[in-house]
């Protein structure tokens, strides 16, 4: 690898870290998992970086590897077990504090989303992709991306934790 | 509330943590390493094997084949332990965590399904600690048991991942095999001719 990929490869790396870390934290719910699992899918995009550079959205393609390494039991199970010896088994200061329980429900509401609607959400609306990146990253039509946020909106809203309306047409 | 659906989620998906970038370099270049190696060897490793399979099958094609090839096969770099054609497994049904995969070579600790008492009465007697003793055993006890040659046309199931393949190729398997993940592998005549991912659930 030149000095040039190498140096376009942290870059991407640090551009996607955080929002990789907090989609996964949305999407399964455990912040020690959520950086395990980003870890590992920034070392899959390392492993292939000549061709994710070129690719037309080398952010969506991480995230659909993040997504599924979220997905599989087997490598969640793994992460939990890595995250738990990693963080010694104490929580994230953050969780000790007074927004504790309004952090944890916000996480609740969004994990009770069917999987696919809960990534359409947190990949449209945390990560910030495009209808079309988050189509690609979940391998569907930009149509159907459409259908889950929607869908997946309503039930944000059904749950009373926000005024929604603004992100129904976002 | 009233807060729009991306301030909820940025608040909700807490502080970022720091990125160690020199661990995803490492397990990049490790992963980068396997999948390098796998397809160097795949391609000789695939006639050896059907090579030895057709011969061991008594199929009359095979002596059409054995001239080309090669008098002695293709040394890799860990392949002395496994050189051997003599089978080192007896047929049937087995399980094990693969460690390394080398064209179509495979390498693995044997593992035990061994619940409740069983298991605890293992995990004294092999001195299992930890983790991987999770309602089943890990046994190495002959070392000559840990290599196997899988069969280029062996079926391959995996773990569906959203959207992901369920069955994959032999070709294929370096990218798949991570240490921790157990395999059923059902063995014929010291060849590996079904290869399964086992779910936790199923263990």
């Amino acid at each position: 690898m030149s000095d040039v990929e190498d140096g376009e490869l942290a870059a991407f790396c640090a551009a996607q870290h955080r929002r990789l870390v907090g989609a996964l934290t949305l999407y399964c719910g455990d912040p020690g998992v959520a950086a395990e699992l980003a870890q590992e899918a920034l070392a899959r995009a390392c492993a292939r970086w000549p061709q994710v550079r070129s690719m037309d959205a080398p952010g969506a393609w991480v995230h659909r590897v993040a997504i599924n390494l979220a997905t599989s039991s087997f490598r969640r199970r793994r992460a939990e077990r890595a995250a738990t010896v990693r963080l010694g088994g104490h929580r994230h200061p953050s969780e000790d504090t007074a927004e504790l329980s309004d952090l944890l429900a916000v996480r609740r509401a969004v994990a009770a989303l069917p999987s696919r609607q809960r990534a359409a959400i947190v990949l449209r609306y945390f990560s910030d992709l495009s209808v079309e990146d988050t189509a690609t990253a979940m391998k569907c039509a930009p149509g159907t991306v459409k259908a889950l946020t929607s869908q997946g909106i309503t039930s944000l809203r059904a749950s009373g934790l926000a005024d929604l309306e603004e992100a129904a047409h976002g | 509330m009233a807060d729009s659906l991306h301030d909820l989620l940025a608040r909700a998906a807490g502080p970022p943590v720091p990125l160690d970038l020199e661990a995803v370099r490492g397990r990049g270049a490790s992963l980068r390493r396997n999948r390098r190696i796998g397809v160097a060897v795949t391609g000789a490793a695939s006639v050896v094997v059907a090579v030895a399979l057709a011969v061991s099958l008594g199929n009359p094609v095979a002596t059409t084949l054995v001239p080309d090839v090669p008098a002695s096969p293709q040394p890799t770099a860990d392949s002395s332990p496994a050189a051997s054609p003599v089978p080192v497994e007896a047929d049937g049904v087995i399980y094990g965590d693969i460690t390394v995969v080398r064209g179509l070579r495979v390498t693995y600790d044997k593992v035990d399904y061994l619940k409740e008492a069983c298991e605890s009465r293992t995990k004294v007697e092999d001195f299992v600690r930890g983790d991987r003793a999770d309602a089943i055993c890990f046994r190495n006890v002959n070392p000559r048991l840990r290599t196997l040659t899988l069969s280029p046309a062996a079926p391959i199931t995996w773990e569906p991942e959203t959207d992901g393949p369920s069955r994959i190729t032999a070709a294929q398997l370096p990218e798949y095999v991570e240490n921790g993940l157990i395999w059923r592998m059902r063995v014929l005549r010291g060849v590996v001719v079904q290869l399964d991912l086992m779910r936790v659930a199923s263990a």
